[in-house]
């Protein structure tokens, strides 16, 4: 039997494409789903060694490694890469492989559309990648392209902005193949409140992209025509307003740190109640809470903008809808922790990065709180307390989950179990690395140090040494991870089909790697 | 009171745990907290700062010790039997309330705050402050006094060829100097790109922004040398553009007033002199160096592909009109800044000349002031109005 | 539950009957409300952008909301699709509607072959009946696993004959 299968099998081999033409032309949402992780997965070790760059020239007071012109190029490049092309594209990974076998659909809604999508997203990397080859050297005006300063730089610059359109253009066929398969091909019985939590979280995400994205768009485009076809818009010189491109911006650009945060609430709410072995706590109150962040968010852009001299009504409305934003993330939060309680909780990987996430995650909510007090982040903002504050939201929060996820459906994806000695080392120097890193941050940015500086006054020398140090730590850490994955995919203990004990849901009922190894017993009859 | 009792004590023990992990570090004036205010507003900042902290740390330790109860509790290997209750509406509306309440209570303060900080009515003096890529300038709009302020730590010591100082990245040639316990109006632009001026321990930070301007205002209480850096990426010297603002008694300040104003006669003075070349590229190469040496270098190669290089350029060899124009106006849309209202005419026809006749350039002509004036006041009279 | 198949006799005749359809949890005017509420807030940002002054964003919502348009209609046009598989005596009749296009087929159990290919990881399982050179996919509309459980339902039937 299992010959003929083969037979078969072989019989019909022409009709699908091989070697690299199958993953170019490939519809189907597992393939997309891995092609989204590798390529986050590679963008993250590009736009790593960036970061490490940036924390060598810093270890000392002083200029040591890079000029302060490539410096400020590897800032924008970290930062643009970190947003677009790691932390999105691996969400976007998640909810290919995630959102049909949960909601029990075949596959996404536009399985073509959804191969277009991917395949911009290396086009626009390798753009990325190329500014720094180009005259002059890559964009140096932080990834929030501010005018007048991004309308002084060369072609590298009008390179980011291209690579910015197809970055919007990929998010929103994502965005719309996403939205339509929740809500059409959920599989009979599936209700919207039956939704697994990571399901709802994604779906609003891709409202947020839907709702944002044009906004950008237009923005950089305003940005390519003020730089080569001399409009005006944010062009002082000419008569434009250069704050007027920070209200659009944060715009978009307050809603997408929400896109970068809302799937990772809902893979730590899909995690938690496996292993707490207790069904999440407050399943609609978590619903709510991800809709109203989402519709605030909105509402509080000129956060980032409290010292471009706004009027004092502006700044107090700002203020308080961004201090509202902490109330539904408060209930996560709480939610999480009733969910814990009274549970039988075991800890294997995932489950340590989720607890971490909920921890870490609120000492960046915190911060935020911080931040959002108008008079207090006039004296920090553009300084290190801000670096701190975004990346505990960012590592600690998205990145964190974004692993604490992989290790979480691993054994589903590939069908072995990865090795739980190794995820349990992995866990601990991550955690301790990272705050060992960005923790001081905080303190260099009380005492004054401003952000995007390639050198700085003595009096933060110790600081920076000390999360120059854990960056280091942290980021070698990481191949851990790889090697993690690479040896799961290669082989290791196989994995059942309910894989954790506490696991619910659809993605659990179906077979281990999906349908790969039922190829074997295949029936052929006569 | 209970703030300057809290610090050195957590200062102390920080430094001696990491003392005791990391030898061989000097734990010099590094610090957690903000800088010591030194005005009202900076103390009332402080204060919430403080606050909002303390609410954060209580909230943290409840909801944390939670959770780590839990952990060590709830835990299969302890033997724990899972519940399967999953809400509760009541607990649920109380954890949404309280946190409003708390917010409410953390508004308050802070509102007076945002209320007294964009109070800048009633000054008793106003300082027009403008950004440039990579320097400060600063105009006492009442009193004719303008100049410009840079970055006075030496390059020796950015590249590590020399020990640093004890204000490394934190010095200038001029500070800005002004009276205690006045309330200073700055009116903050910029004649670039945006940057940020910030002075942490007067709770002062404005972004000086092209063609718009906006202000601020302080009141130093203390006498005293107060440092800051601009807070808003402008570019490649981002970090080199301090501000150093100097709090002086009513009569030191009346003093220095006097001879500032004195001084500016002297420079004025000098617009209308003809100028032999040896003076000229004397004082040109301290402006080329204090000025342009950032970009186009300080030997005059430029950085290839982001800054030209003035040895041997077609502007700098070629009709010195054109040389001199572009030193006034700038080129819109470059780096390249516009110095006709930063420099001084004499500085102008001096850096001109430095630029044709060193740095490998020898053209031979020398520009001078009223040359420069000329060509200044022909195109303020071709501009049209208003612009 | 979803995955459960019902391949149950609908009629006297039939010895096997299996029937599916795309899922179509959103009914028509679930649809046009949630295109129209998208469409509504995107442009209405960019309406106020442009009267701003900040027109450029508008022609990006335009377009934006095109493809979402477009989306939106394709869902509704296939909403009538469906598959249909029953086994009456030795005769497999395989009915199909996609698009408002009818198709059937109908063949005889004892020259038919069932082809299951099971793909690489991360590919899709082919399962299709194979009679006189002709190969004719099922199973369109299942995921890969309940592809997997049809093919075992109709083998045992197919055996049974
Ligand atoms: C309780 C929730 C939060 C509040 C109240 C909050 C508040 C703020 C405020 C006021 C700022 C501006 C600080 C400044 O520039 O002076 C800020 C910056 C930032 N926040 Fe948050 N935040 C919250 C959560 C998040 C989350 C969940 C993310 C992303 C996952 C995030 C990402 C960022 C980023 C990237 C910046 C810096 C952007 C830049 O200037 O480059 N924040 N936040
Ligand atoms: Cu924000
Ligand atoms: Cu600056």
């Amino acid at each position: 039997m299992a010959h003929d299968a083969t037979h078969a099998h072989d019989d019909h081999g022409h009709a699908q494409p091989s070697g690299i033409m199958r993953w170019l032309t490939t519809t189907n949402h597992k393939d997309i789903g891995s092609l989204y992780m590798w390529f986050a997965g590679i963008m993250f070790l590009i736009a790593g060694t960036m970061a490490l760059v940036i924390r060598a020239e810093l270890f000392q007071p002083g200029l040591q490694v890079v000029d302060p012109e490539f410096f400020n190029q590897m800032t924008t490049l970290h930062g643009l890469i970190m947003v677009f092309g790691v932390i999105m594209p691996a969400w976007a990974g998640f909810a290919n492989w995630q959102i049909p076998l949960m909601i029990g659909a075949p596959d996404m809604a536009f399985p073509r559309m959804n191969n277009w999508g991917f395949w911009l997203l290396p086009v626009a990397g390798f753009l990325l990648v190329l500014t720094l080859f180009m005259p002059g050297g890559g964009p140096a005006g932080g990834w929030t392209m501010y005018p007048p300063l991004f309308i002084q730089g060369g072609i590298s610059y009008d390179l980011t902005i291209f690579a910015v359109h197809i970055l919007g253009a990929s998010s929103i066929m994502g965005s719309i193949n996403i939205i339509t398969t929740i809500l059409n091909m959920r599989a009979p019985g599936m209700t919207m409140m039956k939704m697994p939590l990571f399901v709802w979280t994604w779906l609003i995400t891709a409202y947020l992209l839907i709702a944002t994205v044009p906004v950008l768009a237009g923005a950089v485009t305003m940005l390519l025509t003020d730089r080569n076809f001399d409009t005006h818009f944010f062009n002082a010189a000419g008569g434009g307003d250069p704050v007027m491109f920070q209200h659009i911006f944060w715009f978009f650009g307050h809603p997408e740190v929400y896109i970068l945060i809302l799937p990772a609430f809902g893979v730590v709410s899909q995690i938690i109640p496996t292993f707490a072995r207790k069904p999440l706590f407050g399943y609609a109150s978590m619903v709510y809470a991800t809709a109203s962040i989402a519709i605030l968010s909105f509402i509080v852009w000129a956060h980032h903008m409290f010292t471009v001299g706004m009027p004092a009504t502006a700044q107090l409305f700002f203020m308080y809808s961004t201090m509202l934003i902490a109330v539904p993330t408060g209930v996560k939060v709480f939610n999480w922790v009733a969910t814990m309680w009274k549970g039988s909780m075991t800890f294997e990987t995932p489950m340590l990065f989720a607890i971490a996430f909920v921890c870490l995650f609120t000492i960046g909510g915190f911060s935020g709180l911080v931040c959002a007090m108008t008079p207090v982040d006039i004296q920090i903002h553009d300084t290190y307390y801000v670096v701190a504050h975004f990346h505990y939201v960012l590592v600690s929060g998205a990145l964190f989950a974004i692993i604490a996820g992989v290790y979480y459906w691993l054994p589903k994806w590939t069908g072995h179990m990865y090795d739980e000695r190794l995820g349990k080392l992995h866990f601990w120097l991550s955690v301790i690395s990272m705050n060992i890193t960005f923790f001081p941050m905080h303190f260099l940015g009380l005492a004054g140090m401003p952000r995007r500086y390639a050198d700085y006054a003595l009096q933060f020398a110790e600081f920076n040494a000390i999360a120059s140090v854990g960056a280091f730590l942290f980021g070698f850490s990481q191949l851990i991870f790889l090697y993690l994955i690479i040896k799961a995919i290669k082989g290791g203990q196989k994995a059942t089909d309910q894989v954790w004990e506490g696991a619910e849901g659809l993605e659990w009922t179906v077979p281990s790697p999906a349908p790969y190894h039922t190829f074997e017993t295949a029936p052929v009859v006569k | 009171m209970k703030r300057s009792a809290l610090r050195p004590l957590l200062g102390k023990t920080l430094a001696a745990l990491s003392g005791t992990m990391i030898s061989g570090v000097v734990w010099a004036d590094y610090q957690f907290n903000l800088r010591e205010p030194q005005s009202a507003l900076a103390r009332d900042v402080y204060d919430l700062h403080t606050l909002i902290n303390l609410v954060c740390l209580g909230i943290f330790i409840v909801v944390f010790g939670a959770m780590f109860y839990s952990i060590w509790k709830h835990r299969k290997s302890a033997g724990h039997k899972a519940e399967h209750f999953h809400e509760n509406t009541t607990v649920e509306i109380i954890w949404t309330i309280i946190p409003f309440f708390i917010l409410i209570g953390m508004a308050y303060p802070a509102t007076k705050q945002v209320l007294a900080m964009k109070d800048t009515s009633n000054p008793d003096m106003t300082v027009k402050v403008t950004g440039y890529q990579w320097k400060w300038e600063y105009d006492y709009l009442k009193d004719d006094v303008k100049f410009m302020s840079t970055l006075s730590t030496p390059r020796a010591q950015i590249q590590n060829k020399e020990a640093k100082g004890e204000h490394y990245l934190l010095e200038v040639d001029e500070p800005m100097v002004v009276p205690v316990n006045k309330k200073v109006r700055v009116l903050l632009t910029a004649g670039d790109v945006i940057h940020a001026w910030w002075v942490p321990e007067l709770a002062v930070k404005q972004d000086a922004i092209p063609g718009f301007i906006r202000d601020a205002w302080f009141k130093s209480e203390t006498t005293g040398t107060f440092r800051g850096q601009c807070t808003e990426l402008c570019g490649k010297d981002h970090a080199f553009m301090p501000i150093v603002v100097k709090v002086v008694t009513q009569e030191e300040y009346d003093a220095w007033l006097a001879a500032k104003k004195q001084g500016a006669a002297m420079a004025a003075a000098d617009n209308s002199k003809t100028f032999g070349k040896e003076e000229l590229m004397a004082k040109g190469e301290a402006v080329y160096n204090a000025n342009c040496a950032a970009c186009h270098q300080a030997n005059g190669a430029g950085i290839p592909g982001a800054f030209p290089g003035i040895t041997g350029s077609a502007i700098a060899t070629g009709p010195i009109d054109a040389h001199i124009d572009i030193v006034l106006n700038g080129k819109p849309g470059t780096a390249m800044a516009a110095f006709g209202n930063q420099l001084s005419e004499a500085d102008i026809a001096a850096v001109v000349t430095y630029q044709r006749n060193g740095l490998g350039n020898s053209v031979g002509d020398v520009a001078q002031p009223v040359q420069v004036a000329g060509m200044k006041g022909g195109a303020e009279a071709a501009a049209p109005a208003g612009n | 539950m979803p995955l459960a198949l019902d391949t149950s006799p609908q009629t006297e005749q039939d010895r096997f009957s299996f029937f599916s359809r795309p899922n179509c949890s959103l009914t028509r005017t679930e649809r046009d409300r949630v295109f129209w509420g998208i469409a509504t807030v995107t442009l209405l940002v960019a309406s106020v952008f442009s009267w701003l002054g900040y027109w450029l964003i508008l022609p990006f919502a335009g377009i934006e909301v095109g493809v979402l348009a477009w989306a939106f209609a394709a869902l509704g046009s296939n909403a009538g699709d469906y598959e249909s598989i029953r086994i009456r005596g030795d005769e497999i009749l395989i009915e199909r509607r996609h698009g408002g296009h009818l198709e059937s087929r109908t063949l005889n159990g004892k020259w038919v072959k069932l082809v299951l290919v099971g793909a690489r990881p991360g590919g899709k399982v082919k399962l299709a009946l194979r009679s006189c050179g002709r190969e004719t996919e099922l199973g369109a509309y299942l995921t890969d696993e309940a592809r997997l459980e049809l093919a075992k339902a109709l083998q045992t039937r197919i055996n049974a004959g």
